[in-house]
């Protein structure tokens, strides 16, 4: 996976795949009659779109989940992957059958047996078999656009497939239609919770042999096993999916869903206002946030769900005086994170100390605190030589919003109290993105949020090895706490794996302070008077359960 | 009973009134729904043109104000209230306290400086803003209140003093929501009309907007409009020809209304939660305002007032109510058009039917001749023609009937019932012509054995050319066969006479010879004016006169026939009271034997002695009773007079004498004659020995094998049964050959001439042996001299009775001859 430091990146990863949760994610906020759905529009494409559930989309380049880290509101809503993560009462997470409905792992936890459920099929109304499944994970490997091969990587033979060196994915047996067995390179616990991932969602094979490119380009193309029934996409307003009645889990509780291309802040606090828009999160309207949060009139339809992802300043060690752990943890010192986290975001969310965000597996509460305080930093800094302080170019994608670019000031105002000289560079997004894959952004901001619940997807992606750490312009230079990241990949008792996550996260973020770990957001998303049922997963998504909402006649009041 | 014309009409405009009443009230009820939707669409049209038209007023505050907003928004320094405190407490989204600083003074002066500066450029191009500003949350500093422009005529805004939070009353309302409204709602939004005592109490709307900085209130920034520039674009408006635009608040008072002051309620008998609604919606709100009803439309601007049309109702559904009048008018003229189309076609339909029914109740009249002349090619039309056709076959079949009433079968002749008929006319007829009418009766003789003889065909051909004879003679509306072998005629009296000459000749070779002797009865109205049919039972009567003799003539009815004729009748009349009061007398005659000169029988003998009439000989009623089939009752009453003298005999203990009694041959048919005699004779404990049974032979012959039972049975009983009056009629020797009789009784006739000749006696003398030979005893009867008792016993007659012995006597005579 990729870190996206960019506005369109992080609003995306908002929207596709936020962090995990432990709250409750199913809930049905009261509501008042402010709103007139009257209003709404009733007519898309010439579908009845008066009992969809409305919402703002961004939009996509692409709907093929497997070329894109980004949009997968067509993924989660048109297809199934084999298992779901679902959370519990008590917040903690498991995974649920899907299209699979059984699943048995041997001993080593190498190997991964699935049955799949009987009866399933596409939209086009051919069966879901074991083909399909493995049709699905050899393009994810081998489709020249893929983004998410990493789902598939740790299956034996991935690589060889990959390469070219190989035409079938040896780790993968088909033994019939419906049972198949899925052998790994070597254990990995979280290889479930990545089947669960958006990008890991099963394709027809005989619909992609028929399409080829054109899917996930043209709906008609986009044959799913999932709720919604991918029925048009206007580039100009918006994607239109229709209940599938036919539905293997049952059809979705509203008849279809309206997703509007909306970008500006205003057009959506509006169409919210208008009654337009059955989900608004909070994030589309930027400023306007305000108005929704204060008063009494949204009160009740406020919906709030921690989103699991840290927002997170990434140092540079291939940059002087950043080489110095002395100096990155006087950059960490000297910022008042919780200040940050009141005053760009009104304190929805929390102060996070390590790599793993509130919410996640693997989470650590009894991780020490990072201290704000100056007086330390500037100590520090007089340690390691920069007792007046020293310039730093702190790079901003030019495609930020008004809250992330407050952020870096606050972020250098503070910074500069302690001597750090620290100066804003704008870059354009292409550039940006340039050289934070080259490792030569000296420092920078983002949000990483989880794609599966499990440390790794933190852990690894960042510190898993010299490419990754140079992909997100971190440069970390111990190849010994790297390879033990590797290695906790594959330890199978979940205690000492566990263990061992927390202890790297303890000693890249609080001994070598290789990054500062910001905050966790919490999401907030107002609601229409006439959406009921509304839920969020795990991650505090609630595109992904939107089979779940219904459109009432009358306004709840 | 109702004709079919009245009930068709009836169903028809029924039907005619029900269809145009139900398409009349649903043509109402459509018009008026219609109506009532239109109105409603009408005043919500014009409510919301205006409502367009004040939108883009009040939009255009609210997009500028939000203009200026978003520049507050923006130009606030996150960096600047961080460090003052302002924001970046945990304790989100509400005013907190923070140390009061110059520098944040300072900031604040440039940071209103720099929104007032767009703000003014924006309100300036905005048109109707009479004032904006920008004021500060007092709990950001003491000395910065952020800043207030009003317009100053024409030229633009000055500058007012700027409008500091500190001294605002929460609880004044009236003069501050608009700083504590947007802060409660927390966010954008219209306050107002409320009263702006910083501008000259003058009546404000504001677009309002309360300026966060991480949740933290910054200020409020607003812009004014006056509500008169509101009312100005709604108080020129008229609606229909005295309907009017209003406006009020969100609360439901009045902020313009024509007719009522500011701040009143729009009208209590709207219903106080209608306003509440966002608008009037399809349905018409109607509502009475002193007595006129009135319908208003409204909806609700975004400003949050309530924009009201109101028209009279009677003005608004003008054209309902002249639709409605003219569905009335229409409706009550195609009632009476069509009621009046309905009865001339019922009469169109049923006038046929009507006529046919006259004509059938003409029919059941006699009457066939009225006319129907419909050939319509309907069931009607079938129907007549079935009907004529019907009354037509009808009218042929009575005329046959008629024809075969009034006529005689065979000979065409009109029949005894017609004739009568014809004859009253004919009478009259000749009456008027001054001559006299005789009725004929004629009788051909033995018509019996001719057909016997000749058979059936050859019989009704004699009656066929007897029939011409007479009808070629007298006329055949003149002459009738009355059945079987008779006939009857009228004629004038004085050529009747030649006729039957000519009758009589003709009959001669009628039917080639083989015919019949004729006998005639004539009856001359001269002799009494009688009905025809008397006159023709007079007739018969004459003609019966001639009965036994087998010749052609006739006899005219005279006046002894009359007065037999009128005995008969009281006879008849009268039986029943005569032998209920005793007006029959039972005499009896002694019949002596012969060696001895002792009584040895009595016969029982009837006597009418009439009260009027005095007495009666049997002969004037015995026939006339046996033609009337009654005299069983007086044969009857003689038994039962027998048995009593039988009785009285033995208690006045008189010898025990045998009788015996007459039988007729009528007897026969009117009871069982032999177990009616013997039930009484037992039942009476008389000996039936005693009892003789007296025989014509007229009466065997008539019927010999019944008659010959009859006898048998009486006297296998034990009864004698003699045979009375032999020798008198046709005797046959024949009978006495088959019958056994216990006792032959000549009849008198053979003594008639005993002084004359001696042929009876020689006969008498045969007779004699021939009994004695046959072993039966004999009475001869009609002794009235020695000389025939002499005779009489030496010829061997054991029995005799007659004058000689004595005359049939009343019971108390013989009773004394017997003691």
């Amino acid at each position: 996976m990729r870190s996206f430091a960019t506005r369109r990146e992080a609003l995306s990863l908002l929207l596709a795949a936020a962090p995990a949760v432990t709250m409750l994610c199913a809930c049905t906020p009261m509501v008042d009659g402010a709103n007139d759905p009257a209003n709404a529009p009733t007519v898309e494409n010439g579908t009845d779109t008066s009992k969809f559930v409305s919402a703002v989309e961004d939009v996509p380049d692409t709907n093929d989940f497997q070329c894109t880290t980004i949009y997968y509101t067509v993924a989660i809503n048109a297809f199934n992957r084999l298992v779901e993560t679902e959370t519990n009462q008590d917040g903690s997470l498991r995974i649920e059958p899907s299209l699979a409905e059984s699943y048995e792992v041997s001993p080593d936890g190498k190997e991964y047996t699935f049955h799949l459920r009987e009866g399933v099929k596409f939209t086009n109304g051919q069966p879901l078999t074991s083909h399909d499944v493995l049709y699905s994970f050899k393009r994810l490997l081998t489709h020249p656009k893929s983004c998410n091969r990493d789902i598939a990587n740790p299956i034996l033979g991935a690589d060889r497939l990959t390469n070219g060196t190989a035409k079938e994915l040896e780790g993968f047996v088909i033994h019939n239609d419906r049972d198949f067995t899925i052998t790994l390179e070597q254990p990995f616990e979280a290889f479930l919770a990545c089947l669960s991932m958006p990008g890991a969602s099963i394709l027809s094979s005989k619909v992609l042999e028929e399409v080829g490119d054109r899917f996930g380009i043209d709906p008609q193309a986009t044959v799913g096993t999932g709720s919604f029934i991918w029925k048009s996409w206007n580039p100009e307003e918006g994607l239109v999916l229709t209940a599938n009645p036919n539905c293997w889990e049952s059809p979705p509780r509203a008849n279809g869903l309206n997703l509007r291309f909306v970008s500006d802040p205003e057009e959506c606090r509006s169409m919210f206002e208008n009654g337009e828009i059955d989900i608004l999160d909070l994030d589309e309207v930027g400023n306007y946030t305000e108005f929704f949060i204060h008063g009494d009139i949204y009160q009740n339809r406020l919906y709030k769900v921690p989103r699991i992802g840290t927002v997170y300043i990434a140092l540079n060690e291939n940059v002087t005086p950043l080489d110095d752990v002395r100096v990155r943890k006087a950059l960490q010192l000297a910022l008042d994170r919780q200040m940050l986290l009141d005053a760009i975001y009104s304190g929805f969310g929390s102060v996070e100390n390590g790599l793993y965000p509130h919410g996640l597996y693997g989470f650590n509460p009894d991780l020490p605190e990072i201290p704000f305080s100056p007086e330390r930093a500037r100590k520090q800094l007089a340690e390691a030589g920069y007792s007046d302080g020293f310039d730093l170019q702190f790079s901003v994608n030019s495609a930020s919003n008004q809250r992330e670019l407050e952020l870096v000031n606050l972020i250098v105002s503070m910074w500069k109290d302690v001597g750090v000289r620290a100066s804003v560079i704008l870059l354009d997004e292409a550039n940006f993105m340039r050289l934070r894959k080259s490792g030569e952004l000296g420092c920078y901001t983002a949000m990483w949020t989880a794609d599966y619940d499990d440390p790794d997807t933190f852990a690894y992606t960042f510190f898993g090895n010299k490419e990754n750490t140079t992909f997100r312009s971190l440069n970390y230079g111990r190849e010994d706490i790297m390879e033990r990241v590797r290695k906790a990949r594959s330890i199978i008792d979940p205690k000492l794996r566990l263990q061992e996550y927390r202890d790297l996260e303890r000693i890249i973020v609080q001994e070598d302070a290789a990054w500062i770990p910001l905050f966790s957001r919490q999401r907030l998303y107002v609601l229409s008077p006439r959406a009921n049922g509304v839920q969020a997963t795990w991650n505090g998504s609630v595109k992904c359960k939107y089979r779940e909402v219904s459109i009432a006649d009358t306004p709840n009041e | 009973m109702r004709s079919i014309r009245f009930k068709i009409a009836a169903v028809s405009i029924g039907g005619v009134l029900i269809a145009i009443l139900c398409v009349y009230f649903a043509s109402r009820y459509t018009i008026q729904s219609e109506a009532d939707h239109r109105s409603a669409q009408t005043l919500g049209l014009i409510c919301q043109n205006t409502k367009k038209s004040l939108e883009r007023y009040v939009e255009s505050i609210a997009q500028s104000t939000e203009m200026a907003g978003s520049v507050a928004v923006d130009k606030l320094d996150s960096t600047v209230l961080v460090k003052q405190g302002v924001v970046g407490s945990s304790d989100k989204g509400s005013s907190h306290s923070h140390k009061q600083s110059p520098e944040l003074d300072e900031y604040l002066l440039k940071y209103t400086a720099e929104v007032q500066d767009e703000a003014a450029i924006i309100a300036s191009h905005t048109y109707g803003v009479v004032a904006y500003y920008y004021c500060l949350n007092p709990d950001l500093s003491n000395n910065e209140h952020g800043f207030f422009y009003s317009r100053a005529g024409k030229s633009g805004f000055e500058e007012r003093e700027s409008l500091d939070a500190r001294t605002f009353d929460a609880n004044d309302l009236e003069h501050y929501m608009w700083y504590y409204a947007p802060i409660q709602r927390g966010r954008p939004s219209w306050v107002g009309p409320y009263t702006a005592h910083f501008l000259g109490e003058v009546k404000l709307c504001s677009y309002l907007i309360p300026i966060y900085k991480a949740g933290a209130l910054v200020g409020v920034l607003g812009m004014d409009i006056p509500v008169e520039t509101l009312i100005s674009q709604v108080s020129s408006i008229k609606v229909y020809d005295t309907g009017f635009v209003c406006l009020i608040d969100e609360y439901g008072h009045v902020v313009y209304h024509p007719e009522l002051p500011p701040g009143s309620a729009l009208d209590s008998s709207m219903g106080p939660d209608i306003l509440r609604q966002k608008d009037s919606g399809d349905e018409p709100i109607r509502y009475t305002h002193k007595g006129e009803e009135r319908q208003l439309s409204f909806t609700t601007l975004s400003n949050g007032m309530k924009l009201a049309v109101i028209a009279p109702a009677r003005e608004v559904n003008a054209s309902s109510y002249r639709l409605n009048s003219m569905i009335l008018l229409i409706a009550t003229l195609a009632v009476s058009v069509l009621s009046i189309v309905a009865l001339l076609l019922t009469r169109y339909i049923t006038n046929p039917l009507q006529r046919l029914t006259a004509a059938s109740q003409r029919l059941a009249t006699g009457d066939y001749d009225a006319a129907l002349d419909y050939k319509g090619h309907d069931e009607v039309g079938a129907l007549t023609t079935s009907f004529e056709h019907m009354r037509g076959q009808l009218q042929k079949n009575i005329e046959e009937l008629n024809q075969k009433a009034l006529t005689d079968a065979l000979t065409g002749l009109p029949n005894q019932r017609h004739f009568f008929d014809l004859c009253d006319r004919e009478r009259a007829c000749l009456k008027e012509s001054g001559k006299d009418a005789a009725l004929l009766y004629f009788d051909l003789v033995d018509m019996k054995h001719f057909n016997q003889q000749y058979g059936f065909d050859e019989g009704d051909r004699l009656l066929c050319a007897t029939a011409d004879i007479l009808a070629d003679e007298f006329g055949s509306h003149r002459t009738s066969r009355f059945g079987q072998d008779q006939f009857a005629a009228i004629c004038d009296l004085d050529g009747m006479e030649k006729s039957l000459a000519r009758v009589f000749r003709r009959r001669q070779t009628a039917n080639e010879g083989k015919t019949l002797p004729l006998r005639v009865g004539v009856y001359s109205f001269l002799l009494e004016e009688v009905p025809s049919s008397v006159a023709c039972d007079r007739a018969k009567y004459a003609c019966d006169q001639q009965r036994g003799t087998y010749v052609t003539g006739y006899r005219l009815f005279d006046a002894t026939m009359l007065r037999r004729v009128d005995t008969v009748r009281h006879v008849i009349n009268n039986l029943d009271r005569a032998l209920e009061e005793r007006w029959i007398q039972v005499y009896y005659q002694p019949i002596v034997q012969a060696s001895t000169g002792g009584v040895c029988d009595q016969e029982a003998l009837s006597r009418w002695i009439d009260p009027t009439r005095g007495f009666l000989n049997p002969d004037d009623f015995i026939p006339a009773l046996e033609n009337a089939g009654l005299v069983y009752k007086i044969d009857l009453y003689v038994l039962d007079r027998v048995i009593e003298k039988i009785h009285e005999q033995r208690e006045l203990g008189l010898p025990n004498i045998p009788h015996s009694i007459n039988l007729s041959r009528s007897d026969f048919d009117s009871c069982d004659m032999v177990e009616e005699i013997r039930k009484r004779v037992d039942a009476a404990g008389v000996r039936r020995s005693d009892l003789s049974i007296e025989i014509t032979e007229s009466i065997i012959g008539s019927d010999f094998d019944f008659m010959k039972g009859e006898i048998d049975r009486f006297r296998s009983l034990g009864f004698p049964v003699w045979m009375d009056d032999f020798g008198s009629g046709y005797s046959s020797l024949d009978v006495l050959q088959s019958i056994e009789f216990d006792l032959l009784k000549f009849d008198m006739s053979f003594l008639s001439k005993f002084n004359e000749n001696d042929k009876g006696k020689t006969i008498l003398t045969d007779l004699m042996r021939m009994a004695t030979a046959l072993g039966v005893d004999t009475i001869c009867e009609g002794v009235e001299t020695s000389e025939q008792y002499r005779f009489l016993s030496r010829i061997g007659c054991s029995k005799m009775q007659g004058y000689y012995f004595g005359k049939p006597m009343p019971k108390q005579q013989i009773h004394e001859r017997l003691r």
